[in-house]
């Protein structure tokens, strides 16, 4: 039973409590108040992961001098490091390359395409797992510690494709949207068709509204690139293959594509710029 | 209530949220979201009425906004009310059993799930989550509430 009598419960200040709250998560959902405050805290909680890692990173490295092989431990390191980002930057070439190669052929008059946009590589700080796993808004933060200037909407490449744009810095760090996030719209096209897909808010999916008679010609397993129209995302590029096809009403049918580059297994990202 | 009695709460529910992401990363494939943070929050609420009210919810929820990345003004919101309804029946609640106890529990915890789900993510709502979810957080709000009993009188003194 109660240990204490009944009390007084002071109804004004929840309701005071309960209007300032909804009023701000109006103000946040609707007009996005708040995202200044909001991404400070992100670099912040960031920061606070990377600070605490460096007594752990110097505790290994102090154990690790009594190994004999050190030196060979590091240079193993660094090499495979350096191969990754070798392969990665080579990959975002080829496929640049390649892209302009097919715009040379098909548009001979336009030479002054062929200049090459500068790639930058970063490394993932951090995935806003909870968000990504579970809702709409699918965001990565890129570590940025020479602080380059990035601008916002620069298309963000991993090992094979696409998969986001930037969005923006917050101190050292980039946000960056990845494709699954149901605000952003990426233009793409198959042998079928052309559509904006739209993120889907789960992981890897991505999906667009075509006419039924785009989709009696699209099968599943039909590889999606990107269109390039807009002139952020260079054309031709796969992003993904459609898994599935609904029929939504007599005229209209849903292409569910699933992204081919996981973004839970890069380490590293080329921001293309 | 003592400075140090909210900064051991306010730990508790972050260690609970921070719990919460690990375990919801798996459990998701299985259509099972564990609302730990919620439940931890109520328990303290539910066990401490006189001492948490209007301004302490409000203040954790504004904490625990800013450092999960959710919508600002979202748990706030669900603190607040939860803190009143729970304020308000507090009595009543002390003559309820466990299973009474943790039936309440668990279906305000998906309440606050559902609405996460349709203001947020509306795509993925699943009625099938909802259901899954409901039994496992009554299952785990009668572990928690012995638990952070325990914790409590050892910890927290008033």
């Amino acid at each position: 039973m109660a240990r204490s009598a009944p009390s007084y419960i002071p109804i004004r200040n929840y309701l005071i409590g309960f209007f300032l709250s909804a009023l701000i998560l109006f103000a946040d959902i609707r007009f996005d108040s708040f995202a200044s405050i909001k991404g400070f805290f992100r670099a912040s909680a960031l920061y606070l992961q990377l600070a605490s890692n460096v007594p752990l990173n110097q505790l290994n490295k102090i154990t690790s001098t009594f190994s004999e092989k050190i030196a060979i431990t590091q240079e193993n390191n660094y090499l495979k490091q350096e191969i990754i980002k070798l392969q990665t930057k080579a990959m975002i070439e080829q496929k640049m390359f390649s892209t302009q190669i097919d715009r040379i052929n098909s548009y001979e008059n336009k030479l002054n395409t062929l200049g090459m946009k500068s790639i930058s590589l970063f490394e993932i700080a951090s995935i806003d797992l909870k968000n990504y796993l579970c809702c709409s808004s699918h965001k990565l933060f890129l570590n940025n510690p020479d602080k380059k200037s990035i601008s916002t909407n620069l298309p963000v490449m991993a090992k094979e494709s696409y998969v986001g744009q930037t969005r923006k810095n917050h101190m050292n760090f980039i946000e960056v949207i990845l494709f699954s996030d149901a605000e952003h719209l990426l233009p793409i096209k198959s042998p079928s068709f052309f559509c904006n897909a739209r993120g889907r808010g789960k992981p890897l999916m991505i999906s667009c509204v075509v006419n039924t008679e785009e989709s009696a010609l699209t099968n599943v397993n039909d590889s999606i690139f990107t269109s390039g129209l807009g002139g952020v995302f260079m054309p031709n590029i796969k992003v993904g293959e459609i898994i599935e096809i609904n029929p939504l009403s007599i005229d209209e049918s849903e292409v569910i594509i699933k992204l081919i580059d996981d973004p839970l297994e890069q380490t590293l990202f080329g921001i293309v710029g | 209530m003592k400075i140090n009695n909210h900064l051991t709460i306010l730990g508790t529910i972050f260690l609970a949220f921070w719990l919460e992401n690990f375990i919801n990363q798996y459990s998701i494939n299985f259509y099972i979201e564990f609302n730990l943070g919620f439940l931890v929050f109520s328990y303290w609420v539910f066990a401490m009425h006189e001492k948490l009210q209007a301004f302490s919810s409000l203040a954790y929820g504004v904490v625990v906004d800013l450092f999960f990345f959710s919508a600002l003004g979202f748990n706030m919101l669900f603190f607040t009310a939860m803190s009143y309804l729970i304020n308000l029946y507090v009595f009543r609640f002390r003559i309820f059993s466990y299973l009474q106890l943790s039936i309440f529990f668990s279906a305000s915890s998906i309440f606050y799930l559902a609405c996460k789900y349709l203001l947020f993510s509306p795509l993925n709502y699943s009625y099938l989550m909802l259901l899954n979810s409901f039994i496992f957080n009554m299952i785990l709000w009668v572990g928690l509430y012995f638990v952070l009993r325990s914790f409590r009188r050892k910890f927290l003194s008033m």
